[in-house]
């Protein structure tokens, strides 16, 4: 059998792994796989087990592990994504070749944290401007795509990595380049940066990022924000209430990808905030309830769902992997076929779950996740696409909707 | 000797548009978000001062619309109002690229910026939803700069974007066809006004074409309604407008690419690039429309054929519709601090349920429970939609989903939430769009 080599698509979900092959559904791996290949993904082994590798031997013979295809798909959505972007991809080319080998080298995707993987094209954009800051010394809170390995080229970069499996990764991709990156797995920074990367989250985990940023980042420095729906509104009102300055509001700079390399269209902004001297982080309503309170749905809209998958058995097995990958197991489902649609309703052990409603004739597919959850929200993009969709599919735009003050929409 | 010379003329005041809708017509003042509905015997009077003119044959209204501010003295000029709007809405995607912008393109965007804040009358009922102006410049440079490319023979196939005007101060010689003679002495207008030269001529696409217009031009940029008779009529009469092997741009929205994937197969041209969401839309009001689409290039080849024939009417039902899923919206009901939890059991939520069978249109044709620790969720299935209510009793939370939004079954339902669970409820809060309802009651 073929060796399991860096470029074999994998998914390490908090309780599975998931084989992603390249033309064919995902496979949820026995449940004994997990552990050794997060172990082997994170570099603690050098091997798959044998047992491992005879679970996957009769899977991995028709996925084979091909860098190049990843690059070659990479290359292709930057291109449709940011291709017309007056003077960027055709004048960035040997970057973008760099980030895309970053990509194709990473041995497995595992849930995100607070940001989301993105498009070559959108990492890049995003150090160009962080790396136009002055100041040589920056931290980030979360790094899904090797933005910091792209900045330690010329800086000292500190990456908070909590997932073995991604700080596996950045550690192997700045060896490679000879790089001043610090990876640790603790959220307890101590130090003054010039720059902080942070991202926005739930209420909490908004005010906590942004906590740690006033707290690490000298008076005059910047903070720099991942802004995404539908927490903009907390980070945004944060940020002003703390006395930050907005330099720049740079807006949909970010694509996000979802394992199997398909682009969810709409994208996240970055906003350049200068840190002012005394600037102060505002008290916010704690609990769970306040989290749910804050965002209690969200709704994710999917046109163009191809005929061959517009019915009950494709909505069975979106749940099949939603189940697979979510953070929580599964606690009940429920799915309903009418004469032109079918839907599912499905809870998590936590309470937290979506229903997803199929129109046939429309080839639309309605998610709305209640309470709000972005992990969940995350994979239900994934498993849509891998079992829904095809290129021709998309995901209504996925945008903010407003910029520091302004509600531009109407 | 023309009328403008000897009498003087008007145009709409500063922050004063046109909308000129399907159903109704309305001027709308920007500055204070006011509107008012006009009869339509007023629209030709309107259209033309907003171009600027002389008002005759309306002299006794002159003196209230003056003083109101509807119109002020002088010929059309930029817009400050609507100048400094579009200029804040292009500048949310601009500074991801105009530092690379040559000098000459930096001035056809201002150019293109001038054209669009002249613009005072909007006219959605031929499907016009004009693009940004940063959008525009970004199309014009897609074709590039005549002083680096060549200057091109250049026609659009509809032109409320004013993307010939970026496209003529890059040195390109354009031509305009659009059925719109208010857009065409707009277009005429306004070039002059910014020292371009520009052709814009009047013309129904579905008319047969003059044999004399064919295999002119080297490239074509058409922004059609993304229905299928749409891109038939429009493209087929691009196609016989510009020369064999030319290039074109087409605008198409991204949930359609299955659909202009089967035209381009049927009409046998090949898609040479496509950009996603590379066009971003605003209304009359100023804002960014939700609405975005795709830039598609293509070509036309040898084997490349035509759905309607040049000299031949073409009689399409549907030219206006967009042939797309408008999805019906959701209600989402959030129901928060709910005062009496240990009544939001599901033998509980299984009464509100029958009740609201009983009192309104809603039918469940399947139920099912799913039964947490602390919480429950209840769905059903109706026979157009669904209904999920989920429930936490830690958290003292209820949310409803309807889906499609039922205006009675939500009635009824809110009235059995609100008394079972928020009979002392201080706070409602209702927002609603096209697609989603949000109500929450604290
Ligand atoms: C079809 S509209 C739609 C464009 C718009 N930006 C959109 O996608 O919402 C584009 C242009 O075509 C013109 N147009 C509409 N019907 C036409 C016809 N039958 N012949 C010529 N031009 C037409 C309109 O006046 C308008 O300027």
């Amino acid at each position: 059998m073929p060796p399991l080599a860096a470029g074999t698509p994998l998914a390490l979900w908090p309780r599975t792994a998931v084989l992603l092959p390249d033309a064919r559904e995902p496979v949820v791996l026995p449940a004994g796989c997990r552990a050794p290949l997060v172990d082997w993904c994170a570099g603690r082994t050098h091997e798959v087990p044998a047992q491992v590798q005879s679970a996957l031997a009769p899977l991995l013979d028709d996925a084979p592990s091909d860098l190049n295809r990843v690059e070659q798909r990479l290359a292709l959505l930057d291109e449709r994504y940011v291709g017309w972007l007056p003077g960027f991809t055709r004048s960035r080319d040997p970057e973008l070749r760099r980030v895309r080998a970053m990509h194709s080298r990473r041995k497995a995707w595992t849930l995100p944290r607070l940001a989301r993987p993105t498009l070559p094209s959108s990492t890049l954009r995003r150090a160009e401007i962080i790396a136009a800051l002055c100041g040589k010394k920056i931290l980030l809170t979360d790094d899904p795509d090797g933005l910091g390995v792209l900045l330690a080229t010329n800086a000292d970069v500190t990456v908070t990595e909590p997932d073995p499996v991604r700080h596996h990764w950045l550690a192997t991709e700045a060896a490679r380049e000879n790089n001043k990156l610090h990876l640790t797995t603790n959220s307890d920074i101590d130090g003054l940066f010039d720059v902080s990367v942070i991202f926005c989250g739930p209420p909490a985990a908004s005010a906590a990022e942004l906590g740690l940023a006033i707290r690490c980042t000298r008076p005059g420095g910047h903070i720099v924000v991942g802004m995404r729906l539908p927490w903009e509104e907390v980070m945004l009102s944060l940020a002003a209430q703390a006395g930050l300055v907005v330099e720049r509001y740079e807006r949909e700079i970010d694509h996000w990808l979802v394992p199997g390399l398909a682009v969810i269209d709409g994208g996240q902004d970055l906003v350049v905030y200068r840190r002012p001297e005394g600037a102060a982080l505002p008290a916010i309503e704690a609990g769970v309830a306040a989290t749910v309170r804050a965002t209690p749905h969200g709704v994710l809209d999917i046109d163009s769902v191809p005929r061959a998958t517009l019915d009950k058995t494709a909505l069975t097995r979106f749940a099949t992997l939603l189940a697979a990958a979510a953070p929580a197991a599964e606690e009940g489902r429920s799915l309903h076929g009418a004469h032109d649609h079918d839907v599912l309703c499905w809870y998590d052990s936590r309470g937290h779950g979506l229903t997803a409603e199929l129109r046939r004739a429309e080839e639309h597919l309605l998610i709305s996740i209640v309470p709000f959850d972005a992990d969940l929200e995350y994979l239900a993009l994934w498993a849509a696409h891998a079992v829904l969709c095809d290129d021709a599919s998309r995901v209504r735009p996925l945008r903010t909707r407003r910029a520091d003050k302004e509600y531009f929409f109407a | 000797m023309p009328e403008s010379a000897q009498k003087p003329l008007y145009h709409l005041g500063d922050g004063i548009v046109l909308g000129i809708g399907s159903r109704d017509t309305q001027l709308i003042d920007l500055k204070t978000d006011g509107e008012i509905r006009i009869d339509f015997r007023f629209i030709e009077p309107l259209e033309k001062v907003s171009l600027g003119w002389s008002g005759e044959g309306y002299e006794s209204f002159l003196p209230r619309l003056l003083q109101e501010g509807v119109i002020v003295h002088g010929p059309a000029t930029t817009d400050p109002v609507l100048k400094t709007k579009l200029a804040a809405l292009d500048r949310l995607y601009l500074t991801a690229y105009e530092a690379a912008l040559s000098p000459r393109a930096r001035r056809a965007y201002e150019l293109t910026l001038e054209a669009h804040g002249r613009r005072k009358r909007f006219f959605t009922r031929v499907g016009q939803c004009p693009t940004l102006p940063e959008t525009t410049l970004r199309r014009a440079l897609l074709v590039g700069d005549a002083a680096e490319v060549g200057a091109k023979k250049i026609l659009c196939v509809g032109d409320d974007d004013l993307v010939s005007v970026p496209l003529a101060a890059l040195g390109h010689d354009v031509t305009v066809f659009d059925i719109d003679d208010f857009l065409l002495t707009f277009l005429r207008d306004t070039a002059a006004a910014l020292g371009l030269t520009l052709q814009a001529v009047e013309k129904d696409l579905r008319d047969p074409l003059d044999d004399a217009e064919r295999d002119h031009f080297d490239l074509f940029l058409t922004d059609p309604m993304s229905n299928r008779d749409c891109f038939e009529i429009f493209l087929s009469r691009a196609f016989s407008l510009v020369k064999p092997g030319a290039r074109g741009y087409v605008a198409v929205y991204g949930p359609t690419e299955r659909l202009f994937r089967e035209v381009a197969a049927e009409m046998k041209f090949p898609i040479v690039a496509w950009h996603r969401r590379h066009n971003r839309y605003y209304s009359q009001y100023m804002k960014i429309h939700t609405y975005e689409s795709d830039w598609v290039e293509i070509r036309r080849d040898a084997g490349t054929v035509v759905k309607h024939a040049a000299n031949e009417f073409c009689v399409p039902l549907n030219l206006y519709a967009e042939q797309f899923y408008q999805r019906h919206p959701i209600f989402f009901g959030f129901y928060d601090e709910i005062e009496e939890p240990r009544f939001a059991t599901p033998l509980y939520l299984d009464m509100i349920l029958d009740i609201a069978e009983g009192n309104s249109p809603l039918k469940l044709t399947a139920r099912h429970t799913i039964l947490g620790q602390e919480w429950t969720v209840i769905h059903g299935s109706t026979d157009d939609g669904h209904l999920t209510v989920h429930v936490d009793r830690a958290r003292r939370q209820l949310t409803m989903t309807l889906f499609p939004m039922r205006a009675e079954s939500e009635d009824v339902l809110r009235h059995a939430f609100m008394s079972g669970y928020k009979p002392k409820a201080t706070q409602a809060k209702m927002s609603s769009s096209r697609d989603v309802w949000d109500l929450r009651i604290r």
